[in-house]
């Protein structure tokens, strides 16, 4: 928390006009003008000690209303102030920044308010969204000054809340059947399918077997390790790659996430290959229910954008011999 | 226009949208519509202000009106006119309406209005005629007379005209410096002359200034017109700066309002209390002050004409000239230095005035006395007794004489005249019992490049080293020695040889002239002081052994004694003295305007017009300027060492009390007197300025320090005080530190020293009870945490003020640090605390949602302690 004296030139404009006005009174010979002045002398410090004493009860606070938004739909900031005092403090002034992480906006807002005294009030902020992504609102620091405006309490609060607006959903055509064949095991991907919870078979123990894979219950009673093979899926999956280039991001997150909600809606379990343009890497995740999708989606708002293919590349270079990719540009879906 | 605002609103938007994926628009709270409730509570400082100005003004002079009635009527027209701001169809169509309502109301109603308004100048006058003691009131004409209809019907009138202009200032701008200037200025017509109205008013005028001032710098008043309806916000966009400034709150305006007031009541209470006693009698005067008072004086007695009709009067000699001076504003610069010794007077056994002659008037023309009759030769060709009368001129007996030695050097004064020193033989105290004596006691005189005769040589030096001692003050001061003869009671009398008749002739040719436009009121004042009426009785003096001649003289010398006398008394018991008499408005004559209404005036009046009521009856007068060195001078002069008796010469009938003074004259001892032709004897000075009315009171840390300067100030010794209001002319006999700037200055400000302590006392009161109520609310509260068992909040409570503490200290540098930071930024310092047990007792009172145990709570405080402990002392000792 950081306290400062504003307005210097205007704090001794004030006392010296009050001075002069002080003097001329004296001068000519106003005695109850000029006592009535000294007494006024009163007021920059009661103005101060009044602010100081209010605002540390005062409670600002702002917040979006809603946690996920969908396109169509407007963002509604909520700012909270509770001012349990008994002195108004009309002098609220709130910095913040808000921006879409996809396009910068480096524009500093301020927003000016009053704390009635007694009053528990909520100021809406509506923010009109054309776009999806991540809406984020930093908020930088809040002033207050005193009712004369000398004083001012310098609040620096540096909170960050992160907005999801999701795309709005579109018709999709359905997938023909095209699913993803061979993958690393180490990543739970094979062209046999996914490992289950199932029991295949208890084998001997092989070196490379994982230790978490040793059936320790069994082992204690006998000498040897016998190890847990697992049934593996015979079902494959989809395997979604959405490419943000910048031209068509609207459209492929639009139609990533209303082909990502289709499958879903069908029960199936997918995966999404999410291109790190910066650091170059692919993170593949797999997607079985709306949670995991909005974590997707999360990740996606927080990614840039990538030129065109690199995303397939990488996926490619990464994973050989990989087929049945969904490959989604913008309105484009391709299945390769 | 609104049409275009609108598209360039949605064209910024719709860029935004295109840019940067969203616009935020504009903020809005639930309550939109309260339009009229903020128009309301404008409409209420707009009434406060107004009937504070209106009903203050009417009640500080005394014009009784129902308070109520005016009150609501004034509160409607305040809020009328402060809906015109509600939209601009009102704006418009309002001020238009207001207008012709305005214009209607004053033709139906002139008359009432009129006379209500001349009923209040009436009343202003009389108060302003009462405080400065103003001969004449002036009075205009109330055509209605009955006040109870007149005053009301005004003061609606001129308070919607007020409270047009407070919409202004206070609807539309919110402007302290205009609603000041609004209330205070009118205000000032009560203020000026010490009036302080009902403490009501006052108080809604401060409280009106506190609220207005305190809502401009917040900003939280405007919804003119302008903004569209439903609009709460206002948009500023400047270089990627985007502002949104709430327009109104009317609760914020409300509660500044009801703390306005209460402030300003307290501080009314406070004012009150203070001027239970009187500030008004502890003022000295200031050369400003006097100066406007002169110009409200004449403002308030003669009409804005007679402002017109002035010119500055500085002290000093004005060479006959007195038309339109309105005050005399000396300098108190040094004009002439004397060198004598003081002489007393034989018959009041005080020490006596010394007149310094220079100018003499001989010939009046309109508002001013010439020193030559124009178009005729100077009387000194006729006769130069007047002026010189020789060394031992065989009507002065040398033998029973003392004359008196004078040095005087001329440092500022005009320097084409003498300054020959003579006494009165007639004081304001009345003539002897057998009063005779010499007119001018000059018996030589001679100027040191004369090099007179008879002047020692000594002398001579020691007079060089007396100029030499004051060349500073004026290095082409000129210098001389005069001698002349103190009065003495046992003179007697003998006629003057060197009169001629024809000089005479000529004296009562001239010396008896008077312009034809003053002559009636001369006439009236010759009538009313019965001065045509007095005669003196050859039978009522005892003229034994005089010859029968001289007893003729003698008689006709006592009979003009007797009507300068009953003249001088018809003075006093009828015109006042006063330094700031006002000026004579334009087209009117001098000596006629102050005889027949002003009354009032200073000596030049006083000397100018009995000169000229003199020569009504036919008594040769002329008038005379010059400068008078006062006993008070003469006894508060620089007392030298040295043999005074040198300066006493002839025989020993000298001074009693022999002190050799050098006495500094200032501009302000600059006078006017005149002098009476005595037949066969020749011209005697008389004294007609009535003592001063104008008491000067002082007191306070200004009497403190003249206290200490006690040598030069009148705070030292009060002997001679019961003297100084005879005839103070300027009220010349202060001492030199009462004199100064300083005192002034110091005197000036005596009354604001209680304000300011209290106001001192009351800043240390309020921050100590604010800190003791803090402490106290703190402990209480932790009190009543703990005696729920309410650990955790106790603790955290606790936390946080030794966060406070530590970063202060400096230990904690972050602004909102985690409970993890903390303990980093205190692992970093050194001779640190164990702090896990800490930290995780209070993340558990922070997020556990549960309770501590007093067992967690009591080590937590623990360690806490030891942490403010710790840090304390490291920090005493690095600083």
């Amino acid at each position: 928390m950081k306290e400062s004296i504003k307005n210097i030139p205007y704090i001794v404009v004030y006392i010296l006009g009050f001075l002069l006005l002080l003097f001329a009174a004296v001068f000519y010979r106003q005695p109850l003008l000029s006592v009535l002045l000294i007494l006024l002398f009163i007021m920059p410090p009661l103005s101060v000690a009044a602010m100081i004493y209010t605002a540390s009860s005062l409670n600002i606070s702002i917040a979006p209303d809603m946690s996920e938004y969908e396109l169509p739909c407007e963002v509604n900031l909520i700012l909270t102030v509770d001012n349990p005092g008994f002195i108004p403090l009309l002098n609220c002034r709130l910095f913040f920044g808000i921006e879409n992480l996809y396009y910068p906006d480096r524009t500093d807002r301020e927003i000016l308010f009053p704390a009635e005294a007694r009053t528990d009030k909520k100021i809406n902020i509506p923010v009109k969204v054309r776009y999806s992504g991540m809406i984020r609102l930093n908020v930088i620091r809040l002033l207050i000054s005193d009712p004369l405006h000398m004083y001012t309490k310098d609040i620096l609060i540096g909170e960050i809340y992160d907005i999801p607006v999701m795309p709005e959903r579109v018709q999709v055509n359905e997938l023909s059947g095209a699913k993803t064949q061979s993958i690393d095991e180490d990543v739970i991907w094979a062209s046999d399918g996914e490992l289950t919870m199932d029991i295949k078979q208890l084998r001997e123990y092989r070196p490379g077997d994982k230790l978490r894979d040793v059936h320790w219950l069994l082992a204690a009673k006998g000498d040897d390790l016998p190890v847990k093979e697992y049934e593996r899926g015979k079902e494959l999956y989809y395997l979604l790659l959405p490419e943000m280039t910048e031209d068509s991001l609207q459209d492929t997150l639009t139609y990533f996430r209303s082909l990502a909600l289709l499958l879903l809606q069908k029960g199936e379990i997918y995966r999404v290959a999410i291109y790190h343009a910066f650091e170059d890497v692919i993170d593949i995740q797999t997607v079985d229910s709306y949670e995991a999708l909005r974590t997707v989606m999360y990740e996606l708002f927080k990614e840039s954008t990538a030129p065109a293919d690199s995303a397939y590349v990488r996926l490619n270079d990464m994973y050989h011999e990989l087929s049945g990719v969904i490959r989604i540009q913008g309105r484009k879906i391709i299945t390769v | 226009m609104m049409t275009a605002f609108f598209k360039s609103e949605e064209k910024r938007i719709e860029n935004e949208l295109l840019t940067y994926g969203l616009s935020v628009g504009e903020p809005y709270t639930d309550g939109v519509g309260k339009r009229a409730y903020l128009c309301f509570i404008r409409g209420i400082l707009v009434f406060l202000a107004t009937f504070g100005t209106i009903g203050g003004l009417t009640a500080a002079f005394g014009l009784g009106f129902n308070a109520l009635t005016i009150g609501l009527g004034l509160l409607v027209i305040s809020i009328l006119i402060a809906f015109t701001y509600f939209n601009k169809v009102t704006f418009y169509v309002g001020y238009i309406l207001i207008f012709m309502v305005f214009l209607v109301l004053y033709v139906v109603a002139y008359t009432q209005i009129n006379s209500g308004f001349q009923a209040f100048l009436n009343e202003v006058y009389k108060a302003y005629s009462d405080f400065f003691n103003l001969p004449s009131t002036r009075e205009t004409t109330e055509y209605i007379t009955d006040r109870s209809i007149t005053v009301p019907a005004t003061m609606f009138f001129t308070g919607a005209g007020f409270a047009i202009l407070y919409n202004i200032s206070i609807s539309a701008y919110m402007d302290l410096f205009s609603t000041f200037l609004l209330s205070f200025l009118p205000m000032q017509l009560a203020f000026y002359i010490d009036i302080i109205p009902p403490i009501p008013y006052l108080v809604m005028l401060i409280a009106v200034y506190i609220t207005v001032e305190v809502l401009s710098r917040s900003g939280r008043f405007k919804l003119p017109y302008k903004y569209k309806k439903g609009q709460q916000y206002s948009y500023i966009n400047k270089k990627k700066k985007v502002r949104y400034e709430y327009l109104a709150s009317g609760r914020g305006m409300v509660q500044m309002a009801l703390s306005g007031i209460l402030i300003s009541s307290v501080l009314m209470v406070l004012l009150s209390m203070m001027f239970a006693g009187d500030f008004t009698t502890k003022y000295v005067s200031n050369k400003v002050k006097d100066k406007t008072d002169e110009y409200v004086q004449t403002l308030a007695q003669g009409g804005i004409a007679s402002l017109f009709n002035r010119y500055k009067a500085t002290g000093g000699i004005s060479h006959g000239r007195m038309g339109g001076i309105s005050s005399v504003s000396p300098d108190y610069e040094t004009d002439l230095i004397v060198r004598t010794v003081p002489v007393s007077n034989e018959e009041s056994g005080r020490v006596s005035r010394v007149y310094l002659k220079a100018y003499t008037g001989v010939f009046y023309e309109k508002d001013q006395f010439l020193s030559a009759i124009p178009g005729k030769t100077g009387e000194s060709e006729l006769s130069e007794t007047d002026d010189y009368i020789p060394v031992g001129a065989n009507y002065m007996d040398t033998d029973k004489q003392a004359y008196m030695k004078l040095w005087l050097m001329n440092v500022d004064a005009d320097n084409v005249y003498d300054y020959r020193p003579y006494y009165t033989l007639y004081s304001s105290s009345g003539r002897g019992a057998r009063s005779t004596g010499l007119s001018e006691n000059i018996i030589r005189y001679a100027k040191t490049e004369l090099k007179a005769d008879n002047m020692a040589s000594a002398d001579a030096d020691l007079m060089s080293e007396w100029v030499d001692a004051h060349k500073e003050e004026n290095e082409n001061c000129t210098y001389y020695e005069l001698i002349y003869t103190p009065y003495s009671e046992s003179a007697y009398y003998e006629p003057n040889p060197t009169l001629s008749d024809e000089y005479e002739q000529y004296v009562y040719d001239e010396y008896t002239a008077v312009p034809d436009e003053i002559k009636d009121a001369l006439d009236s004042v010759v009538s009313d002081a019965e001065l045509d009426k007095i005669k003196v009785s050859r039978d009522d003096f005892d003229l034994t052994g005089i010859d029968e001649e001289y007893g003729e003289y003698l008689v006709l010398q006592q009979q003009r004694l007797a009507v300068l006398k009953a003249l001088k008394d018809y003075y006093e018991n009828n015109y006042s003295y006063s330094m700031m008499p006002g000026t004579t408005p334009i087209g009117r004559d001098t000596i006629e305007y102050f005889l027949s209404e002003q009354k009032r005036g200073f000596c030049v009046h006083f000397a100018a017009s009995s000169a000229m009521v003199l020569r009504r009856i036919g008594i040769p007068t002329r008038y005379i300027e010059g400068y008078v060195i006062d006993p008070y001078d003469m006894t508060e002069g620089e007392v030298l060492s040295g043999d005074a008796r040198d300066w006493v010469l002839g025989n020993a009938a000298g001074p009693e009390s022999i002190t050799l003074v050098d006495v500094e004259i200032p501009d302000a001892n600059a006078h006017a007197w005149i002098e009476v032709y005595i037949d066969g004897y020749g011209w005697i000075p008389y004294e007609m300025t009535p003592p001063s009315d104008d008491d000067i009171e002082y007191g306070g840390i200004a009497d403190f320090f003249a206290m200490l300067f006690s040598r030069t100030s009148r705070g030292g010794d009060g002997n001679n005080n019961a003297d100084i209001s005879v005839n103070t002319d300027i009220g010349a006999s202060v001492g030199r530190f009462r004199k100064s700037g300083l005192y002034k200055a110091i005197s000036s400000v005596d009354f604001l020293l209680l304000p300011l302590v209290i106001v001192i006392l009351l800043i240390t009161l309020i921050t100590v009870t604010f800190i003791v109520i803090r402490k106290l609310m703190y402990a209480l509260r932790i009190k009543k945490l703990l005696g729920e068992r309410r650990y955790d909040e106790v603790l955290l409570i606790r936390y946080r003020r030794m966060l406070a503490l530590l970063r202060k200290k400096g230990v904690v540098k972050k602004a909102y640090p985690t409970v993890s930071e903390v303990a980093d930024e205190i692992k970093d310092n050194p001779g640190s605390v164990e702090t896990d047990a800490l930290g995780e007792t209070v993340l558990k009172a922070a997020y556990s949602g549960g309770n501590i145990s007093e067992a967690e709570y009591i080590d937590a405080c623990e360690v806490m302690e030891e942490l403010i402990k710790t840090y304390s002392k490291s920090y005493r000792s690095e600083n």
